[in-house]
């Protein structure tokens, strides 16, 4: 965006290209907030804590749910994605005022902390086939179309990868082998 | 067509910050007629992690910034290190970017 506007794009072109780009912030919202849905609770709550939905919140979010009764939720992802939302811009002026007094390894390390946590995030649990196919498949896809379409790669990775996982974990079988294999785990424990 | 003479930096961002909330916005709404038992969650739910998956193997393998002047190799082995403690650490989260944080220090650390 920055640097559109720096180079003298019109304002409306700049505007329609954030919200596209943004368009992969609608899946997140839409799979997150009906796990938080309950009667009683005012429809402005959720609009508002959807401002707060990003990659991280909703992938820490996502790994507490079983642990979270039904009216924790909401509180859970309050403060998770306002701890996200407000450490940033204080990161940020660190980040830029470090970044020249570090040795570069230490900037380098620190810039990679956020795909590293991210990944294991993911990783946090993978008992449930569709998930564990979605990654996958996110993984091989994300790459290979961002060759061809970088602007849509993101979206078109979702809708296919995820969409081929959802639909094999849906067929019988894989279901058949996730029970199986829960089974033979509960009676290690 | 406005030109970018006429509008400031505020008006700019201001307009691109509702258009970021937008898609959340509708995102809530559309979430209100859905719910958490039908299957079109469990669709838009493998989207999301197919998408974000693609992001984070992209932020790794071919990412910008600073981190794109270290070789695949580095940052490979450095995400394969916090895996590995990861894995080992019964998923210490912490423990595992820990690990391949250093990872990445150690491997850059002659060269950078």
């Amino acid at each position: 965006m920055a640097e559109m506007a720096y180079t003298g794009a019109p304002l409306m072109a700049i505007v329609l290209a954030v919200g596209f780009i943004n368009a992969r912030l609608l899946p997140l919202a839409v799979s997150l907030l009906p796990h938080m849905r309950r009667p009683g609770v005012a429809t402005w709550k959720y609009y508002g804590v959807a401002m707060l939905i990003a990659a991280t919140s909703w992938v820490g979010t996502m790994r507490r749910l079983p642990d979270l009764r039904q009216d924790q939720r909401l509180h859970y992802l309050t403060g998770y994605g306002l701890a996200l939302y407000l450490s940033c811009p204080f990161a940020t002026v660190v980040g830029y005022y470090v970044a020249g007094q570090v040795p570069q390894p230490i900037t380098l390390a620190l810039v990679f902390l956020n795909p590293l946590y991210f990944m294991l995030l993911f990783l946090f649990d993978l008992h449930n086939a569709a998930k564990v196919l979605s990654l996958a498949f996110g993984a091989v896809l994300g790459p290979l179309l961002y060759q061809f379409a970088p602007d849509w790669s993101l979206i078109a990775t979702g809708l296919l990868g995820g969409t081929a996982a959802w639909w094999i974990g849906r067929s019988s079988w894989v279901r058949r082998a996730q029970h199986s294999w829960f089974k033979k785990e509960a009676g290690h424990d | 067509m406005i030109e970018p003479s006429f509008y400031s930096p505020v008006v700019a961002i201001t307009l691109a910050g509702i258009a970021t909330y937008a898609s959340r916005a509708l995102g809530a709404y559309l979430s209100g007629k859905v719910g958490t038992q039908s299957p079109v969650i469990d669709w838009i739910t493998c989207v999301t992690y197919a998408l974000l998956a693609g992001l984070v193997v992209r932020m790794i393998w071919m990412p910008i910034g600073a981190l794109a002047a270290t070789p695949d190799w580095m940052r490979f082995t450095a995400a394969g290190t916090g895996l590995a403690v990861f894995a080992l650490t019964r998923k210490n989260v912490g423990l595992g970017v820990l690990g391949g944080s250093l990872m990445l220090i150690a491997l850059t650390w002659q060269t950078f």
